[in-house]
């Protein structure tokens, strides 16, 4: 009971009732200032209600006139968190921008691998890598103590017996280095194998068996003072922390639109309805994301995310501008070597032919990155606009460079978000 | 340490500094005529704020993921909005008020004045039930309700699918009950003092048929059996525990409800009778205790010197949040009434001056004068130091009466007993009149009657309240009227079953077939028929078999608007409607109360 269960259970049921991505993209509130806010779906409960437009409303003001306009007034009961009421209202499921990306990826299908590129940091990991050489704080002194025991003890063994067991009829490398070691004679089968081969072939057999050997071998007492134990230049090792280099998967997100006269209301809306969601995949992917917002006309400037699909102008177009102000920041800010880029462009396809193919086309190869797209909005699937079909032209249809979607009617939106995320190859 | 254990000692800390303050509004209350339920204060911080808030004030309610969702509102709301809760008070005796840590100190004086009245209003006023030991039935039920969730049988996932059905309809209950009830109580043994809410909503009116299934049958003999057995059931829950069937997926006939469905439908119903009152009169609670508060804070200097302005600030935020705002308009109508009942008292004396008529008033009386004379300030009686009518915002009152009301009181003045001069009319004067005319009328009204008895066109004017409606022709919403009438009519469309339109069970037995007919009283504003369909699938879930509802839609062949009877169904598959004969929907029409105020050009 409480309130943990309560926002636990509103998270589950929000899960599950929540409206699915492809119709939030199509049709919610894109912008939220922040949070990706996702509709829940039939979690409003009904109840008698009058009409709202039959009901009308009270208001307040000087000199009011019957009809005179009014802003219709939120009235009785919607303002309030007064104890008692019962707000039977929509809810929203908040996602972040990872979870965006993992539902979106299950939804449409998509696989995007992320690719780490800007080297941050120089992680140390466990002290496994060994040295011959350098300070004395890194030294391994356990080890090279081991080596030393090893050293003394093998050393300090009665290798004139040793040498009769290798004398007897049958006992060869193996048995004997097994005897040896039964026997707590340190040594190794090399050791025993090179005093075999010294031995001459005819006295390989002088003896008929062990107990044969005259005398006993000598068994040395265990190392008695460690000042004794030899310790050597050669087997001192020093420890270093094995260094692996973590790349940040880093990406730079270039949006720019047209906001030349042509592109009224409509398109306006469906390149929100591209590029935000993008904007959203991307965050959720990287671990750090930036974006730059270029507007342009017949030139281009750069805007912030607040303002970038509210303005207009009413000026002509020209594509390129744009693509030069954003080399000019990606150069400077960016660097290939350490960003990921991805350079999205939208517009209704008007621009020069010239322009598109003399300027846009070379400086959209001059800009390396991920990918370049190109978002060409016509409602009803008129208008003049050939950009996309001048790019397509050059850069082909199955580029996995260059993403050139069409989108002419409101509910395709989320198609070209598709196309656009499934261009991209994973052999960059 | 915890951030927990923190706050605890902070909250603590607080509370101590705020104990002689509390104790000083408290007797402060009292001197002035206030007679509150003892209220505990509790310091929270902004996250209990929020969650107090989304439980409608109360610590423990029933388990359900929609607290959940209130709750995550109600956090973005006072992040974003800037929708920041000062107080929130409950009503309960003794009352529990909770006061935010972040609140300053003068706002924390604001706030505990403010809760004081509240505390006041919820004893005194008849609506509510006394001593109705809400938080220990709030409580009861959320750990019943958490019972049934444990159960295996149950789970819960289908008891709050069970609570949301139900929830569709919570506002459908008798509003007028408490009142008959209360009537009801004050001629029997019952003494108002030791009525408990369970008692109170035995007392409540029903049909016959209902009260026999709820309640015992000893109780009933105490009834008068002559209710009339067809009367619509305003308090649709109470129908459905009397005849409601659940629907049985499985056999697709009507079973019998579980004994956790029908118990969960009682708790709620209870429920939603336990917050009635409440809503029914939040206008007039709101504006008495802003009124209580402001007088306290500023007339009597609860508020030092330095604290002032951060009042004046507070007080604007409340008063001016966008919109309808219960508080500003309850205040005002407060001081209207007490304005009103004073300038009567005034000029009835004043009537009574040998040589006033009604005619040469204006001409004759010096009303400077007489505000100057009636001006006590430092009184040691409250009522004489705060009286209204030379307060500087309502120095113009007492002139601005009309000649109509100047005539109604003169006609019904006794002839004898004149004043000689204006000093003796004036030395008789009852100071308190509009003192007095106050604390009856919180005792005894809601706000339909609050609205229905004092909304006039002086008011109305000089507050600039206007009604608007939307106009068809010009697609916007325009200002239909600023006639005292027509802002009434929209007003108590809006106070009226909370706002809601008036459904009622009228038939268990419809068509013969064991289908549910519910009524709308149509009052000129028709439903919102999407609504209507998905409400009456709820409603099938409670029901057992097919649901109807009678109701009273405008359609306008030719762009004239016109009435039509219609009757919507839902039979656990699909929607159907047909149209009716005027003759099945005459006695829903609005003939007698009419919340239409479109201009008839309009249409």
């Amino acid at each position: 009971m409480g309130l943990q269960d309560d926002l636990k259970r509103y998270r589950e049921v929000g899960e599950e009732n929540r409206q699915d991505l492809k119709d939030f993209i199509r049709t919610g509130e894109m912008q939220t200032g922040g949070g990706i806010k996702i509709p829940i779906k039939i979690i409003s409960l009904p109840e008698f209600k009058y009409n709202k437009w039959d009901q009308g409303g009270i208001g307040q003001g000087e000199g009011a006139e019957q009809g005179d306009p009014v802003d219709a007034q939120p009235q009785e009961g919607e303002e309030d968190g007064d104890p008692g009421e019962d707000e039977g209202e929509h809810g929203y499921y908040d996602m972040d921008p990872e979870e965006f990306a993992e539902e979106l990826d299950k939804e449409l299908n998509l696989n995007l691998q992320p690719k780490g590129k800007k080297v941050t940091d120089e992680i140390e990991g466990d002290l496994t890598d060994l040295a011959r050489s350098g300070p004395n704080s890194t030294l391994d002194f356990e080890r090279m103590f081991k080596k030393g025991l090893k050293r003394k003890l093998a050393l300090d063994f009665d290798s004139e017996y040793l040498e009769k067991v290798l004398r007897v009829r049958g006992f060869g490398v193996e048995k004997a280095w097994r005897w040896a070691r039964e026997n707590n004679i340190p040594v190794s089968r090399a050791q025993v194998k090179d005093m075999y081969n010294s031995i001459p072939e005819a006295q390989k057999t002088t003896y008929s068996s062990i107990e044969d050997i005259p005398g006993e071998p000598e068994i040395t007492p265990t190392v008695g003072d460690v000042d004794s134990i030899p310790l050597r230049q050669q087997d001192k090792r020093h420890k270093y922390p094995e260094i692996t280099e973590e790349k940040q998967k880093n990406v730079v997100v270039v949006n720019i639109r047209d906001v030349s006269g042509s592109m009224r209301e409509e398109k306006r809306e469906m390149v929100e309805r591209v590029f935000t969601p993008l904007d959203w995949y991307l965050t959720g992917k990287y671990d750090h994301a930036e974006f730059i917002y270029i507007a342009h006309d017949a030139t281009a400037w750069e805007v912030e995310r607040e303002d970038f699909f509210g303005i207009k102008s009413s000026g002509g177009t020209q594509i390129s501008s744009a693509y030069e102000l954003a080399q000019s920041i990606l150069t400077e800010e960016y660097p290939w070597d350490e960003w990921n880029r991805y350079v999205f462009a939208a517009g209704d396809g008007e621009n020069t032919t010239k322009n598109s193919k003399e300027e846009v086309i070379p400086l959209m190869e001059d800009i390396s990155a991920n990918l370049h797209g190109y978002v060409q909005v016509k409602p009803g699937g008129t208008g003049r606009g050939d950009h996309a079909n001048i790019l397509e032209n050059y850069f082909g249809e199955d580029s996995t460079e260059v993403a050139i979607s069409r989108v002419h009617k409101m509910d395709s939106v989320v198609d070209s978000i598709q196309e656009i995320l499934s261009t991209e190859s994973d052999t960059q | 340490m915890s951030i927990q254990h923190k706050n605890e000692k902070k909250k603590q800390k607080i509370a101590t500094e705020l104990e002689d303050i509390v104790d000083e509004a408290q007797e402060l209350a009292r001197t002035l005529g206030l007679d509150a339920y003892p209220v505990d204060y509790w310091i929270v911080d902004n996250t209990e704020m929020n969650e107090l808030i989304a439980y409608d004030g109360f610590q423990t309610r029933y388990p359900h993921w929609r607290w959940g969702m209130k709750y995550t509102r109600q956090a973005t709301k006072d992040q974003y909005a800037g929708g920041k809760a000062f107080e929130i008070v409950n009503n309960d005796n003794p009352s529990s008020a909770f006061l935010q840590m972040s609140n300053s100190t003068s706002d924390q004086k604001a706030v505990i004045t403010h809760v004081e009245a509240h505390a006041d209003f919820f004893k005194n006023n008849r609506w509510f039930p006394r001593d109705p030991q809400a938080a220990d039935v709030l409580a009861r039920h959320a750990r019943k309700i958490q019972s049934y969730m444990d159960d295996p049988e149950i789970g819960r996932e289908e008891v709050e699918k069970w609570i949301d059905h139900v929830t569709t309809i919570t506002d459908h209950i008798d509003q007028y009950s408490p009142l008959q009830s209360a009537n009801k109580s004050s001629t029997t043994e019952n003494s108002a003092d030791e009525r408990t809410l369970d008692d109170w909503l035995e007392n409540m009116k029903m049909s016959e048929d209902v009260k026999r299934e709820v309640f015992e049958d000893e109780w009933l003999e105490k009834q008068d059996s002559t209710a009339d057995e067809t009367k619509p059931e305003d308090d649709i829950l109470a129908f459905l525990i009397a005849f409601g069937k659940q629907h049985d997926n499985d056999d697709s006939q009507a079973a019998e409800y579980e004994p956790w469905q029908r118990e969960i439908l009682s708790m709620l119903r209870t429920e939603a009778y336990y917050f009635a009152p409440q809503r029914m009169t939040k206008t007039m609670n709101e504006g008495w205790a802003s009124i209580w508060e402001s007088v306290m804070m500023t007339d009597e200097s609860f508020a030092a010197d330095n604290e002032i302005i951060t009042y004046a600030d507070h007080m604007s935020k409340v008063l001016n949040s966008p919109g309808f705002n219960p508080y500003k308009l309850g205040k005002a109508l407060w001081e209207y009434i007490e304005n009103k009942e004073n300038r009567k008292e005034v000029v009835q004396n004043l009537l009574r001056i040998d040589g006033i008529t009604a005619k040469n008033f204006h001409k004759e009386i010096d009303f400077e004068y007489v505000l100057n004379e009636l001006d006590y300030d430092s009184s040691y009686d409250p009522a004489k130091r705060h009286y209204s009518l030379t307060r500087p915002q309502n120095k113009q009152f007492l002139k601005s009466i009309s000649k109509k009301e100047l005539n109604e009181i003169s006609r019904y003045m006794f002839e004898t007993d004149r004043y000689e001069s204006t000093d003796e009319a004036l030395n008789d004067i009852d100071m308190q009149a509009g003192w007095k005319r106050i604390f009856e009328v919180r005792e005894t009204h809601n706000d339909i009657t609050f609205i229905e008895e004092f909304l006039t066109q002086e008011f109305v004017q000089s507050e600039n309240y206007f009604a608007y409606e939307y106009n068809h022709k010009n697609d916007r919403m325009e200002v239909s009227s600023t006639d005292v009438k027509d802002v009434k009519q929209k007003l108590l469309l809006q106070t009226t079953n909370f706002g809601k339109p008036t459904i009622v069970a009228a038939e268990k037995n419809y068509r013969n077939r064991g289908e549910l007919l519910l009524e709308h009283q149509y009052n000129g504003v028709m439903l919102d028929i999407a609504q209507v369909e998905k409400t009456l699938e709820q409603i099938y879930e409670l029901w057992g078999r097919p649901v109807n509802l009678k109701t009273i839609i405008k359609v306008s062949p030719d762009g004239e608007k016109e009435e039509e009877g219609k009757v919507f169904r839902y039979d656990g598959d699909d929607h159907q409607e047909r149209d009716v004969k005027w003759t099945e929907v005459e006695h829903l029409s609005a003939d007698k109360v009419d919340y239409n105020t479109k201009p008839d050009e309009w249409t």
